[in-house]
């Protein structure tokens, strides 16, 4: 057949796109495994980060991780009326990753004991999709940590939100205002004065700062019952 | 064949003298870890779509030349991003998007269109072989270059001591923004030129 034909043209393009398919494919399936298994010691490492258990960069391989986190962890999935229901371990947690939906809380326990619990909030950014961690105070109020593991912002400016200096800045804020749920305002970055509810946010990341902002209160609306709950019976047990 | 593999090192370096691939130079090197992984990355790429093309350049339909390339191109960048996250992945999260990226890093279409649909596969090989080469010098230049003025490290490893901090010493934060990089890709191009006193019309 003439190189110069169309249907030869149509052919070479077709039987191209199959075999780069096909190649594409068989790789992706060789690697899958080893794919989840990183991508579970990441998520496992950003809700260990998140809740304070290991500090930042700390550099830990995937088995301390793994061992860590059954140690320390407990998966519960929060039922409608606020209560939480244990999930049993590893299982669950690649259900979690997988992406299989309901509410799921962390509970985890500092060195010092102290409980915290940590939620993880899926919401959209400026440009894809921003998976993170929340970790909460047994007060179910005070903030302990977030962790933004995951996220498509622009490098430089919005994906700052990875970064350890602007997490840092939600750690001993407050979710609960006036006694009712409020949330965390990410505010334009150096445009007024934070209290309580409000970290400074990114310069040139302003639309970020808002999309985060949405993603911690609508993310957490979710759970609002046992937050609530949490904060009355802390109350009760003191 | 030596000089296939060593001009794009230096004489006719991608970077500093073809100006091609400029855009990832100033955005993945801001840390010589990124900087070295982006470059073996575009190694690969490179080199196999050059031996690729190569191999196909009697059977590409002229009509759809830049669709073939561009279809093997993005073929191989999937699976280097797919690679780096099964073997690499800290490294893979840390480059994020640019790793898909490399798909329009002109570099790369640059030599398939140059040279590989002119020339024999081994000698194609080496060509995106040396090119990959020089493009990743070039890289690991200004990475090191930016990650040294501006966090005082080296692969992570605090090269600048404590002492000289508290002496009033402060990392330059000019280097790790886009800026910094574009001022010392200027003086890595000044210096090769300066060198080898070609006049930027080669």
């Amino acid at each position: 057949m003439r190189r110069r034909s169309p249907v030869y043209t149509v052919i070479f393009i077709s039987v191209l796109s199959l075999i780069c398919a096909s190649a594409l494919s068989l790789l992706a399936l060789t690697l899958k495994e080893r794919r989840l298994m990183n991508e579970q010691a990441d998520i496992q490492k950003s809700l260990l980060e998140a809740s304070g258990i290991i500090s930042r960069g700390s550099g830990l391989g995937a088995q301390d991780l793994r061992s860590i986190f059954s140690n320390r962890v407990e998966l519960f999935l929060l039922a409608e009326d606020g209560s939480l229901r244990r999930a049993e371990g590893e299982a669950a947690l690649k259900d979690f990753i997988e992406g299989a939906e309901g509410a799921a809380v962390f509970l985890s326990r500092t060195s010092s004991g102290k409980e915290r619990y940590t939620i993880p909030l899926k919401g959209s950014g400026l440009w894809g999709r921003i998976d993170a961690f929340i970790s909460v105070e047994g007060n179910g109020s005070t903030i302990a940590g977030v962790n933004f593991y995951k996220h498509e912002e622009t490098p430089g400016l919005g994906a700052e939100i990875g970064s350890g200096d602007f997490q840092k800045r939600f750690e001993g804020k407050e979710l609960f205002r006036d006694g009712e749920f409020y949330g965390v305002k990410v505010l334009k970055s150096g445009s007024s004065e934070t209290d309580k509810n409000s970290v400074d946010g990114i310069s040139g990341a302003t639309m970020t700062g808002d999309k985060v902002s949405e993603m911690i209160s609508g993310g957490l609306k979710g759970y609002d019952l046992f937050l609530k709950e949490l904060k009355n019976s802390k109350g009760r047990q003191q | 064949m030596r000089n296939t593999f060593f001009d794009p090192i230096l004489r006719k370096n991608p970077i500093t003298v073809q100006v091609l691939g400029v855009c990832s130079a100033l955005a993945v090197t801001a840390k010589l870890n990124s900087a070295f992984v982006m470059g073996i990355s575009v190694t690969a790429v490179l080199a196999l779509s050059n031996l690729i093309v190569s191999l196909l350049r009697g059977l590409i339909p002229a009509r759809v030349r830049v669709i073939a390339e561009m279809l093997i191109i993005s073929t191989l960048v999937t699976a280097a991003q797919l690679v780096l996250e099964a073997f690499f992945y800290s490294a893979a999260k840390e480059l994020s998007i640019f790793v898909g990226l490399i798909v329009t890093n002109c570099v790369i279409l640059g030599r398939l269109e140059g040279f590989a649909l002119k020339n024999e596969p081994v000698i194609s090989f080496v060509d995106g072989l040396g090119s990959g080469v020089g493009y990743a010098l070039v890289l690991m230049l200004i990475g090191a270059g930016r990650e040294l003025l501006g966090s005082g490290s080296l692969l992570g490893v605090q090269l600048i001591p404590e002492q000289l901090y508290r002496l009033g010493y402060s990392d330059n934060s000019l280097a790790l923004l886009a800026p910094g990089a574009f001022f010392l890709l200027a003086v890595i191009v000044w210096i090769q030129r300066a060198v080898s006193g070609a006049d930027g019309e080669a």
